[in-house]
């Protein structure tokens, strides 16, 4: 595999501490490979850490090999290629945090490679494999928690925080290439216009597909975005294809979208909020107010969106509803930071009046004081 | 794992729609003659017009993509449908205007509209012009060609001016064909089998053709004293005669109009099927399907909000 270059680490040996583990995995720059991109050291720490809130229960640990989207086929070759590999990695991670039973996770493109999985797998540790049945967004993390039967005590907050990491596969592959090799990570399988191979991080998507001439797509036929046009490979670049030309008819309200949802949630009333989003800024009370659109598009369940793209591919409009609900999230996200932002200002306005009034209270209480003090030598003179 | 499908565009489920309208037209035109179909060319040519003008006025300008969409065509054929073989061109076109100019643009084009476009241009006319398209060919008893066809009411009218006849003496009339209303049986089971068509194709979803049908027959049924003179027909009669294949399967079926929640589809279907009972029943007009359709789209927001109430709680009752 030449996707790695040459070792920048000592290998860890095999009494490394997680702590040593850790400290590897955020050194060598490893991020979610599936997709998500969330910095996986700091995905760890914050499983030990709730290990230690909640009093020593175990951490749960998932090898997410489910490949669900058609066209993002990076787990397939990686599975397949070096599975090996990635077991060893999953077996090495499972003994430093002490995970009683490590999970593997198949969905229907990758069950076949099961017997091989198991065969690399050191035989007198226990392993679970979990089979995923076909659906859409079946190795989304809450849909692959609620197969696994994983119970998260708070679903508002990440699994990682709860005891549960789900880690993709190739992101197993790259923290096993860190710690056994000491390797930095700097690239990833993409799936190029249908065909997988290893790219390097940094390379611009358009050398990846020279021949086509318009817009491209980063991700997969149905999750997939617009690319930028200066957009470069960073790990989470699950796919590049050209993007197709599709001019978008109003929504007929066919409702077809509502069924092909896998979360329940109906992608027609979610975009027509959407569309009343306010194209310029209006005040933060005013957004944040129970009636404006993003606070509709909160209480019809924006948050659980998986953002797995099904109701764009089943649209016969050919409306990109996915795209308005990323731009939407983002919104509700900035609202959300800013009035965080706001509270805090307040807050910090209301101690400084506070201190303001404390200070003229004594201050003023001096004065009375001296004027008293005053007064009484005047008499007694 | 799900195949990855490109699903049939609007664009093609809006004229698959139009050309399954085709058994149906064939059967009026074998009954009524030549005259049906080209009502129904002259409604899709002035359907589109009137999309044209009403984009121009709109715009002032022309969107070919939307012009050829097949959504007026579709309104242009069901108008040219619901009228008699010999309506006036003029009248024919007032329709078109109408339906499309206030039912479909003055609410923003397609898919933000209210009401069936092709129900609110029939309707107007059948309340301004009721004398030019109250005339239909018979096709009194057997099948007759064109040139036996003569000009007159329709099963339902005769069937609701039916005098001092009873419901079972009505059965033996010239009106009256093996079932339902003479000749119009025929025509009502070509657009059933175009309607499975259509839900085979899965163009149109079931449960709005099923609900109005179901909620039709079941009045029928309850109200059948097995033919006196205050009874109002049996649920074959009104299933088969009048509009009521057209109206279950191609027109209460537009999704614009109908709840796209499926609690609220069955409410809608349902509340259409009663109200054609009742209209042809206790009403004024001897066909009540077009102000059957217009009165439960008008519901339509409010069985839509009906349906995800039950929806959200059925949810919470699953949850607990």
């Amino acid at each position: 595999m030449n996707a790695y270059c040459e070792a920048r680490f000592d290998p860890l040996p095999a009494s490394a501490t997680a702590a040593e583990l850790i400290a590897r995995i955020g050194a060598a720059g490893i991020r979610g490979m599936g997709g998500g991109g969330f910095p996986t050291a700091q995905k760890l720490q914050a499983a030990l850490d709730s290990r230690r809130h909640a009093g020593g229960a175990p951490i749960e640990l998932i090898a997410n090999g489910v490949a669900c989207e058609p066209g993002i086929d990076g787990d397939l070759l990686v599975l397949a290629e070096h599975g090996a590999a990635v077991m060893h990695a999953l077996h090495r991670l499972g003994m430093a945090l002490a995970v009683p039973t490590p999970t593997l996770a198949l969905g229907t493109r990758t069950a076949h490679l099961r017997g091989e999985l198991e065969a690399a797998w050191p035989r007198a540790a226990p392993l679970k494999v979990l089979p995923v049945p076909a659906g859409v967004a079946a190795g989304a993390e809450p849909l692959l928690l609620r197969q696994a039967g994983v119970h998260l005590p708070d679903p508002n907050q990440p699994p990682a925080t709860q005891g549960i990491v789900v880690l993709n596969v190739l992101t197993l592959l790259a923290i096993g290439r860190a710690i056994d090799h000491g390797e930095l990570l700097t690239a990833r399988p993409v799936t190029v216009a249908g065909a997988t191979r290893w790219v390097h991080y940094g390379e611009p998507l358009t050398a990846l597909l020279p021949e086509a001439s318009g817009a491209l797509r980063s991700g997969g036929p149905w999750s997939g975005r617009s690319a930028g046009a200066a957009e470069r490979v960073d790990a989470t670049t699950l796919a590049v294809a050209a993007a197709g030309t599709t001019t978008a008819d109003p929504c007929i309200g066919c409702g077809r979208c509502a069924p092909a949802c896998p979360v329940g949630l109906d992608p027609e009333a979610l975009w027509k909020h959407c569309a009343d989003l306010p194209a310029s800024a209006v005040t933060l009370a005013e957004q944040a107010s129970p009636d404006s659109a993003l606070q509709q598009l909160a209480s019809a369940g924006l948050d659980r969106c998986l953002e797995c793209g099904y109701c764009n591919a089943v649209c016969p409009s050919a409306i990109d509803l996915l795209a308005a609900f990323r731009q939407a999230s983002d919104r509700g996200r900035a609202l959300k930071a800013s009035v965080a932002a706001a509270q805090r200002s307040a807050a910090r306005y209301a101690r400084h009046e506070a201190r303001e009034a404390q200070r003229d209270a004594a201050r003023s209480e001096r004065r009375a004081a001296r004027l008293q003090r005053r007064r009484d030598w005047t008499a007694s003179s | 794992m799900i195949p990855l499908r490109r699903p049939r565009s609007t664009v093609a489920l809006l004229w698959l729609t139009t050309a399954l309208l085709l058994p149906g037209a064939l059967v009026q035109s074998w009954l009524f003659g030549g005259a049906v179909l080209t009502l129904l060319i002259a409604g899709i040519l002035f359907a589109t017009g009137a999309e044209a003008l009403c984009q121009w006025l709109r715009h002032r300008r022309l969107d070919r993509r939307r012009l050829a969409d097949g959504s007026s065509a579709l309104t242009g054929a069901l108008i040219a449908l619901c009228l008699p073989p010999e309506t006036p061109l003029p009248v024919l076109a007032f329709a078109c205007l109408v339906g499309l100019g206030l039912g479909k643009f003055a609410y923003g084009g397609l898919g933000n509209n209210l009401f069936n476009p092709a129900m609110v241009g029939y309707a107007a006319v059948l309340i301004s012009f009721p004398e030019q398209i109250a005339q239909w060919p018979v096709a009194a008893g057997e099948v007759l060609t064109a040139t036996d066809a003569l000009t007159g009411a329709t099963p339902l009218d005769a069937f609701s001016h039916r005098g001092a006849l009873t419901v079972a003496e009505f059965r033996d009339t010239a009106a009256h064909g093996q079932f339902a209303g003479a000749g119009w049986e025929h025509i009502n089971l070509a657009f059933l089998g175009g309607g499975a068509a259509l839900l085979a194709l899965r163009i149109a979803h079931w449960r709005v053709p099923v609900a109005v049908l179901l909620a039709l027959a079941l009045c029928a049924t309850l109200t059948d004293d097995g033919g006196s003179s205050a009874s109002t027909g049996t649920a074959l009669f009104h299933l088969f005669t009048g509009a009521t294949c057209l109206t279950a399967f191609f027109i209460a079926t537009d999704p614009v109009t109908q709840p796209s929640d499926p609690r609220g589809q069955w409410l809608f279907g349902a509340l259409i099927g009663v109200l054609i009972f009742a209209i042809r029943s206790y009403g004024t007009w001897a066909d009540g399907a077009a102000f059957a359709v217009l009165l439960a789209n008008g519901a339509t927001p409010l069985l839509q909000a009906q349906g995800e109430r039950w929806r959200a709680r059925l949810q919470a009752l699953r949850n607990s």
